[in-house]
């Protein structure tokens, strides 16, 4: 696969802030892209060096293979939607799409077609919206011009800043599924930015999470899920019970301040190191009595929490340590839990993960 | 209807009056010293009023018929060129300052903009002084040497007018970059537009208010400007401000200044409507 997009080594500074640290990575040829993290992580300013918006401080970025730090944005052919969308309120729908062709100078005889074609892409009827004025616009259909904007001069790449971000839940999730549908029939590269790791999860082939200018963890969706390495993916993606000890090498997990031994399956370069188990509280099994499985421990409920298709609960094991667990309420006719209640919680070994402390 | 809806009814019509009671004051005010000088001036343009400033019912056209005399009208519609020509000419300078100030510069905008205003704590006529013998200085040993003169030609007219009408650009012109949406630029630049036509097809239509409102604030006052003609320019910049201060103070026909007064009045009214409907963007009725 070849890399549309290459970053090597990109470094951004804002007077005394580093705003990106060493940042390298390649997107490849019809990729869905994530840059996933909390606010002032970098992703933004990551995305805006790819369109040409930043200078790097150090480090070379490539578009198809050539080096673009010294091209400006408008001969870059990236299409970039912006995060609150951008749309110019003086141009109508059609005249906003046709910005693009008429500004990377598209034969004037296509101009037509062109917009027709991407409005319909967008699933927006031609003839109702091209004249429609900006803000006539629900918020959804706002969002489908910015993208047909970006995407009518087929870019290679298209960047997308948070766009989804305005938008309640209900009409996000559609966009969600729509801009996937989207990417699969324009077969453009896209590169996200988003601090909603659900999104991210639904939509991209790879993601690249990021924390404090560096990225942390670059794989698929459900690589970064189940296999995290570091303590700040496994925390920022999903939620997740850590418990801090050493890694022995014979396969357990000693428990810090606690005579628990966890059987793990922990890579070689932990052993011998004080380390973080990471386990989620869906891979957490609870039942009165478990049987057949690597790690049993016995606990007490101490909070039940109802959240209609799980319950949560909060569990203290004998020797000070607390899980979360989450249990379907398919099976609740066996996991009718109260307060004060007897359980045990345990999971296959396979089910938890090793990550470093810091 | 009942009591209660009576008295329901009663405040929300108590309701509806109390914003125009806010409007009672300045109304007052402007009526009492605006448009009563206004109409004392018309009465006067048509001959209704006698040397005593007796109210008499007389209703003559002389005046009128003397305003539209070539003399007037050539020194009229030169008026009319030379604030077209200041109002554009503050516009072409303005507009950089207002946008580097608005866009350019993140800190020091306070103060930037604080110096466009500074000169106008100084009284107006101080100023115009202070201009007109930096440029006789200028004239005496630079302009003289090469063969002509500012002050007391069209070129000192021009200097000076745009020296002191060119914060009436940069306010209104300020205002509306700054509201710009900066991402609006930007995404000019991703769809390929560099920054000649960025600014054309988006930064000036979109900033096409302050544009408008800084020609009409530059363009009005400078029409009836005599000061800056009196000091900086010579006979042939004698502009329709300085007819009417002669008409008024010199030959004491406040019948003839008034409908002079009248005729630009009129006449600049209509220019300014006219800019309005095909050049003024979002003011456009």
């Amino acid at each position: 696969m070849s890399a549309e997009v290459e970053l090597i080594e990109v470094r951004k500074v804002f007077g005394d802030v580093v705003a990106v640290d060493d940042v390298s990575f390649e997107v490849y040829k019809n990729e869905f892209f994530s840059m996933l993290g909390p606010s002032g992580c970098g992703k933004t300013t990551t995305l805006r060096m790819i369109a040409g918006l930043e200078e790097p401080t150090k480090g070379i970025i490539k578009l198809r293979g050539n080096v673009v730090n010294d091209v400006p944005p408008y001969k870059r052919r990236i299409g970039m939607v912006f995060q609150h969308l951008a749309l110019f309120p003086h141009m109508n729908v059609y005249d906003n799409i046709c910005f693009g062709l008429k500004m990377q100078k598209f034969p004037e005889s296509e101009f037509k077609s062109r917009v027709y074609k991407i409005l319909e892409v967008m699933d927006m009827p031609p003839e109702i919206f091209a004249k429609r004025n900006i803000r006539q616009l629900s918020g959804g259909q706002q969002q489908r011009v910015a993208i047909a904007r970006a995407l009518v001069t087929e870019p290679t790449v298209l960047l997308l800043d948070e766009p989804l971000g305005p938008l309640d839940l209900k009409i996000r999730q559609r966009m969600q599924i729509e801009l996937k549908r989207i990417q699969r029939t324009v077969g453009t590269t896209f590169i996200y930015v988003t601090h909603d790791q659900g999104e991210a999860l639904t939509m991209s082939d790879r993601i690249a999470v990021m924390n404090k200018g560096r990225i942390e963890q670059i794989g698929a969706a459900k690589e970064i899920y189940e296999r995290p390495k570091t303590k700040f993916v496994a925390g920022f993606i999903g939620e997740t019970n850590f418990i801090e000890g050493l890694c022995n090498s014979d396969g357990y997990f000693d428990v810090k301040n606690s005579p628990f031994k966890i059987v793990v399956d922990a890579p070689s370069e932990f052993v011998g190191k004080n380390a973080l188990l990471s386990v989620r509280p869906e891979k957490i099994f609870v039942a009165k009595k478990l049987k057949n499985m690597d790690n049993i421990f016995d606990g007490t409920v101490e909070d039940c929490i109802y959240v209609g298709s799980f319950v949560t609960l909060r569990i203290r094991l004998v020797g000070d340590v607390e899980l979360k667990a989450q249990v379907q309420v398919a099976e609740s006719s066996l996991a009718d839990f109260k307060v004060g209640d007897k359980v045990q919680v345990g999971w296959p070994k396979e089910n938890a993960t090793i990550v470093p402390l810091e | 209807m009942s009591i209660s809806e009576l008295i329901f009814e009663k405040i929300r019509k108590r309701k509806k009056i109390i914003p125009f009671l806010f409007l009672l004051l300045p109304l007052g005010y402007l009526l009492v010293f605006f448009f009563s000088p206004m109409i004392i001036s018309l009465l006067y343009s048509f001959g209704a009023v006698d040397k005593y400033y007796h109210f008499i019912f007389n209703f003559t056209l002389e005046y009128y018929l003397q305003s539209f005399s070539p003399t007037v009208m050539v020194i009229l519609g030169r008026s009319l060129l030379i604030a077209g020509l200041t109002a554009v000419c503050c516009f072409l300078l303005g507009y950089p300052v207002a946008y580097t100030i608005a866009i350019k510069t993140r800190r020091y905008r306070n103060v930037l903009m604080m110096m466009v205003i500074l000169p106008y704590w100084v009284s107006f006529l101080l100023r115009i002084y202070a201009l007109m013998n930096i440029l006789q200085l200028l004239d005496m040993y630079v302009f003289g040497r090469l063969g002509f003169s500012v002050v007391g030609t069209i070129w000192g007219v021009m200097l000076g007018m745009i020296y002191d009408y060119i914060p009436f650009m940069i306010l209104p012109l300020y205002a509306s970059v700054e509201k710009l949406d900066v991402s609006l630029i930007e995404a000019s630049k991703t769809l390929g537009a560099g920054p000649y036509r960025t600014f054309f097809h988006v930064t000036l239509p979109l900033t096409m208010p302050g544009v408008a409102a800084g020609i009409i604030l530059v363009f009005v006052p400078c029409v009836g400007e005599f000061l800056v003609p009196y000091f900086l320019g010579g006979p042939s910049e004698y502009m329709i401000g300085n007819v009417i201060w002669d008409l008024f103070l010199k030959v004491r026909s406040w019948w003839f200044g008034s409908a002079v007064s009248t005729v630009m009045l009129a006449i600049t009214l209509a220019v300014v409507l006219i800019y309005m409907k095909y050049g003024g963007g979002e003011m456009a009725f």
